[in-house]
């Protein structure tokens, strides 16, 4: 039933809407999201890459609506599914992800339990949607309910679960496309009709799970290959960890030395309900306009702001994926780094040093930052948590996605890294500037982090 | 930390060759199972199979402790490479190794005896024949009760696992000689 409900979308063509979807989209809590980019500051790198969770989670809604349809799911369980990909990312706060690192350092501990902890930007989430005035009036508690369940992974309806979540759900069936054609690339193009055509379903030991028949693995193989290549070329592109690494810095900065009362606020999730209904009023927008008011014009998160806002970016001075450090120790330690803050502020301080001399300018510890990721193999992108893909072979047994493409199972599984990084306000004057710099400055922060290592291994 | 000393450990016990993940998978489930440890497995293709174990073996591989070496060995009836893993410490891993070993003298100890103990009962040293123990062993522990040999090969059925009569004898065989029935 389209009712003449219809949104056009560049990446679906018409979408069509139920008039109780069509409230929720205009519900103030679900407008926000107009306001929140959902690659944060990638139009830094593809200028194009302004779209926001709004079209994205309307996209969601449409793809998860399409696999309700395909798989004749009751009227019931079509709009809870339709419902819960709508609202998935209702509780994105401002630069979407890039704010789940700070809520997850700034959570008060003491307060919410251990399983939210781990996922604090769900239970925002969840809670956004128990808890709104205008989706209460909207939508029955029951329901609310039947949708944070599903968002949490615990409703007992395994395929309507498995389109919100796993590695073939709608979300990441969407986000490809999208930010493929928002970016101007092709890297996450993939043939979604015959995706979606042929997707099928497999009951194993009574749970419902989203497959592929065999004969459409290649249909696979080019959504798999498309999310890779949208993590080396898009996600985990140079510029993008280094807005978002600046992002971070700065909210940090803010919190910690700035001493910004409303940045404390928006970062410090209590799970109480004045918590939501001020974090539900921040987005990119009014983010960028609070930080960059003249109130805060000395402080240090307006001296990050500021440069994001001037494309004024750190540089990439050193980067090493971490067998380059030699010792077994120091290798195994830096694997590990992340758990040591106290040793990242150590070495960047050092480093801050080292430049200052070097380069006879003034940089602060502040201004230099560590980044540690690692990059997965291209194999280990095809699973998510959750596993493997199932196949289901010619005589409808269960087999894996690694086990029955031709093309992943040659692929060598071993090229994963770990890297990391280090960023700084550097100018170079050319080339010829550039890579006489790198040469003292790569073989000194080696220096200096593998001999803060070592003390802190030999004090242990 | 422990998974990591565990796939260093049985690396270096099988003198610095072990062939095979699904014999490294397997080798890693039974000495969780002596352990009393949660490593996640759960039923995939080739038996209990454990992510956080793949994924500790991916980062070891990624920091340069461990070194796997690819061997083709022609082409199945699909047409799919037949290929065999094989994995060695790198002189970092070994160093590695040889930390933990030093730094956690019991553990170790438990790991060897038990690994040991593998290596002495008949048809562990076989991937197949572990990998059929390891698949009885899982189905045997998630029903919670004693199954019949036809049982048995209905229910790895159920779980995409085909096991012939043989194997199932040879599989129970290993898991009384381990004392795990």
């Amino acid at each position: 039933m389209n009712n003449g409900r219809e949104i056009r979308d560049p990446i679906h063509g018409f979408i069509f809407r139920s008039e109780i979807e069509e409230k929720i989209i205009d519900s103030s809590v679900y407008q926000r999201l107009r306001n929140i980019k959902q690659l944060a500051l990638a139009n830094l790198v593809y200028p194009g890459a302004n779209h926001t969770r709004f079209e994205h989670s309307i996209g969601v809604m449409h793809i998860a609506g399409r696999l309700a349809e395909k798989f004749d799911l009751t009227p019931d369980e079509v709009r809870l599914v339709k419902l819960t990909a709508l609202l998935h990312d209702i509780g994105h706060g401002p630069f979407s992800h890039v704010s789940e690192r700070v809520l997850d350092k700034y959570v008060n501990s003491d307060i919410v339990n251990s399983d939210v902890l781990e996922k604090i930007h769900e239970s925002i989430t969840c809670q956004i949607i128990l808890e709104d005035n205008e989706l209460s009036h909207l939508l029955s508690k029951r329901e609310r309910e039947q949708i944070t369940d599903l968002i949490l992974g615990k409703s007992s309806n395994d395929l309507v679960r498995n389109i919100i979540s796993g590695p073939l759900d709608a979300d990441k069936q969407d986000y490809l496309l999208r930010d493929s054609y928002y970016c101007g690339v092709r890297y996450g193009v993939y043939d979604i009709d015959r995706l979606l055509n042929t997707l099928c379903t497999f009951n194993d030991r009574n749970i419902t799970y989203l497959a592929i028949p065999n004969e459409s693995v290649y249909t696979l193989e080019q959504f798999v290959i498309a999310k890779y290549h949208m993590n080396t070329q898009v996600y985990y592109h140079k510029i993008r960890l280094i807005t978002d690494s600046m992002i971070v810095r700065g909210i940090v900065l803010g919190i910690e030395v700035d001493d910004i009362d409303w940045l404390k606020k928006m970062y410090s999730y209590d799970g109480t309900s004045d918590f939501i209904q001020n974090y539900i009023n921040w987005n990119d927008s009014n983010f960028f306009t609070k930080i960059l008011s003249e109130e805060n014009n000395k402080s240090l998160s307006y001296k990050y702001f500021n440069a994001l806002k001037n494309r004024k970016l750190h540089k990439r001075i050193f980067t090493q994926s971490l067998p380059y450090f030699k010792d077994a120790e120091v290798i195994k330690y830096l694997s590990e780094i992340l758990k040591f803050p106290n040793v990242i502020n150590e070495i960047e301080k050092e480093i801050a040093k080292f430049l200052s001399d070097y380069l006879k300018v003034s940089i602060s510890k502040e201004q230099v930052i560590l980044n540690k990721y690692m990059f997965k193999s291209v194999k280990e992108q095809s699973k998510d948590d959750e596993g493997s893909i199932i196949v289901l072979t010619k005589d409808n047994e269960k087999s894996y996605f690694e086990q029955e493409s031709t093309l992943f199972h040659s692929i060598d599984s071993k090229q994963s890294d770990e890297f990391l990084e280090i960023y700084a306000p550097i100018e170079y004057s050319g080339k010829e500037d550039k890579e006489k710099k790198k040469q003292e400055i790569i073989p000194n922060i080696k220096k200096i982090i593998s001999e803060i290592a070592k003390s802190k291994i030999s004090k242990r | 930390m422990l998974i990591e000393d565990i796939i260093l450990t049985l690396i270096h016990l099988s003198n610095n060759s072990l062939k095979g993940k699904t014999l490294l998978q397997k080798q890693v489930y039974f000495i969780s199972v002596f352990l009393e440890k949660d490593f996640g497995y759960r039923p995939h293709y080739y038996g209990p199979y454990s992510p956080i174990v793949d994924t500790t073996l991916m980062k070891l591989k990624s920091l340069g402790f461990i070194n796997e070496n690819v061997s083709y060995w022609g082409y199945d009836y699909d047409g799919f490479d037949k290929k065999s893993y094989e994995f060695s410490l790198t002189d970092n891993g070994n160093k590695l190794f040889k930390l933990f070993k030093k730094s956690d003298r019991t553990t170790y100890n438990k790991i060897e005896k038990i690994y040991n103990n593998m290596m002495k009962t008949e048809g562990t040293k076989n991937y197949v024949t572990l990998s059929v123990a390891a698949k009885l062993f899982y189905i045997l522990k998630s029903s919670g009760s004693k199954l019949s040999k036809n049982e048995m090969i209905a229910e790895a059925k159920s779980y995409g696992w085909n096991i012939n009569e043989q194997s199932v004898v040879d599989g129970v065989n290993i898991l009384n000689t381990l004392k795990l029935t």
